[in-house]
């Protein structure tokens, strides 16, 4: 039984509370047309434009509409997903992190909390965005953005975040795969963006959102939808070395970008502590099974394709499950 | 009624820091008033130049930093904004690049990026925050409390 309980989900956006261009209403009607199931607005050290359409009553919008902020620090962009209140970013020095979020999560029970664009230039070009924080413990963080604005896979700092990421798994810290589009103007005609598939409930409850980002139930894809059967096992879950059976299914998105740009030529990888031990030929609605046992540690998938003509491109990354 | 009528003259040693005024109101108004100003909003190009080589040789490694050859014309932007708390309780800020700000904080409506709220006497903190000073800049701030009739 495939699990098709993964929506696409806009974790990181901005309106013109902030320095998008954005009202908070045209944010969501873009969202909408685009195909999100639900959006997190992020406007920086704000969620004043929250308030606004919360004001306008949530329920008439035709998406999920969740509540987040952008912590835009001097050393580092923190988005924090599903808070209640806001919280004050002028408290934050280059030290004092994880003490601030330990406060923050005494304060707020279902938030998630990643690090944005981590590699980002930073000061005075992009002011803050490059993640400078001494950090003791990466654990604080639930996700780390690994995909950041419309053409991702083309952006520098997407691939040092990525290999920033695989090194983390590999500590043992669970951190889920998640993209942000970072979205603050009307997209270029012939943009990409990569989606992050995030595990909810039918209601796409924040509370339901925010436990799957917690635990890594999530994906991210520029476009297809991956389905799968890992039997009673899911992304980010422990399982235990044993054979698997795992069983797949490629399915072509149906997001508004879709005709922009080419993918094709698609090749399933079972990464298993970064080491590549299966890569086979995938097509769209054809199942795959393969009978695996994986070593202990991390095993994650990826789908890499022809992306506008580039070969070996990633077109879908998993969180990984941790096999003890 | 002016609360605080305050002029900045700020340079590079002041980047990426904060500058926090504490209000006192001792009673209710209609509404709190802000005004920002500042200028120059644009670091001129020569200095710019220097600030995102250096940038970039500290952020980017060499691998990658053929991505900024079409960097050129950039000119490094001066980016100050305001943050306010009234007894503890953040009532938002507004990030943008625009210099010249006027922020009204009311019941019924506050300015992009502020909840609205009640302006009620009590202690409000008010934070400049410099996220890039990199010119000789002056800064007005002005705050006043008001009775709309």
């Amino acid at each position: 039984m495939f699990n098709n309980a993964y929506y696409p989900i806009e974790l990181h956006s901005h309106t013109y509370h902030s320095d998008g261009d954005f009202t908070p209403e045209d944010l969501i009607e873009l969202a909408s047309e685009f195909g999100y199931r639900g959006i997190f607005i992020t406007d920086h050290n704000t969620s004043s434009a929250f308030y606004e359409l919360k004001n306008k009553d949530l329920k008439k919008f035709p998406i999920k509409i969740y509540q987040g902020i952008e912590w835009t620090t001097f050393h580092g962009h923190i988005l924090i997903l599903g808070n209640e209140k806001m919280h004050d970013f002028t408290k934050l020095n280059i030290y004092n992190l994880d003490a601030c979020i330990k406060n923050l999560r005494a304060e707020e029970k279902n938030i998630a909390i990643g690090i944005a664009h981590p590699y980002a230039i930073g000061n005075p070009i992009c002011t803050g965005c490059h993640f400078e924080y001494k950090v003791k413990d990466y654990s604080i963080f639930d996700y780390l953005e690994i995909c950041n604005s419309e053409n991702p896979m083309d952006v520098y700092y997407n691939n040092l975040a990525y290999e920033r990421w695989t090194k983390l798994i590999n500590k043992g810290i669970k951190f889920a795969a998640l993209s942000g589009r970072d979205w603050h103007k009307l997209s270029d005609k012939k943009s990409y963006v990569a989606i992050s598939m995030i595990k909810a409930d039918q209601d796409l409850s924040m509370t339901s959102v925010i436990e799957a980002i917690k635990n890594s139930h999530t994906y991210i894809s520029l476009g297809p939808i991956l389905k799968f059967d890992f039997g009673n096992a899911d992304l980010g879950d422990e399982i235990k070395k044993e054979a698997i059976l795992f069983k797949f299914l490629l399915e072509e998105g149906k997001f508004s970008n879709k005709d922009n740009f080419s993918i094709k030529n698609f090749e399933l990888l079972f990464i298993n502590n970064e080491i590549v031990k299966i890569r086979e030929k995938i097509f769209y609605n054809e199942v795959v099974t393969f009978d695996f046992v994986p070593e202990k540690g991390t095993l994650r998938f990826e789908i890499r394709g022809d992306l506008n003509g580039v070969k070996d491109k990633k077109i879908v990354i998993t969180s990984p499950i941790y096999v003890k | 009624m002016i609360l605080l009528n305050d002029t900045l003259q700020l340079d590079n040693k002041n980047t990426l820091s904060h500058k926090k005024y504490i209000i006192k109101l001792a009673r209710a108004y209609d509404q709190l008033l802000i005004k920002m100003c500042y200028s120059p909003a644009y670091v001129d190009q020569e200095k710019s130049d220097i600030l995102i080589k250096s940038c970039i040789d500290k952020y980017v490694p060499d691998f990658y930093k053929n991505s900024f050859e079409n960097i050129n014309n950039f000119k490094v932007e001066n980016l100050i904004t305001t943050s306010l708390k009234y007894e503890n309780e953040y009532l938002g800020a507004y990030h943008n690049k625009t210099s010249n700000q006027e922020i009204i904080i009311s019941p019924k409506m506050s300015s992009l990026g502020y909840i609205s709220h009640d302006v009620l006497a009590g202690d409000y903190a008010l934070t400049l925050s410099f996220h890039s000073v990199n010119s000789e800049i002056t800064l007005k701030l002005l705050v006043e409390a008001k009775d709309v009739q």
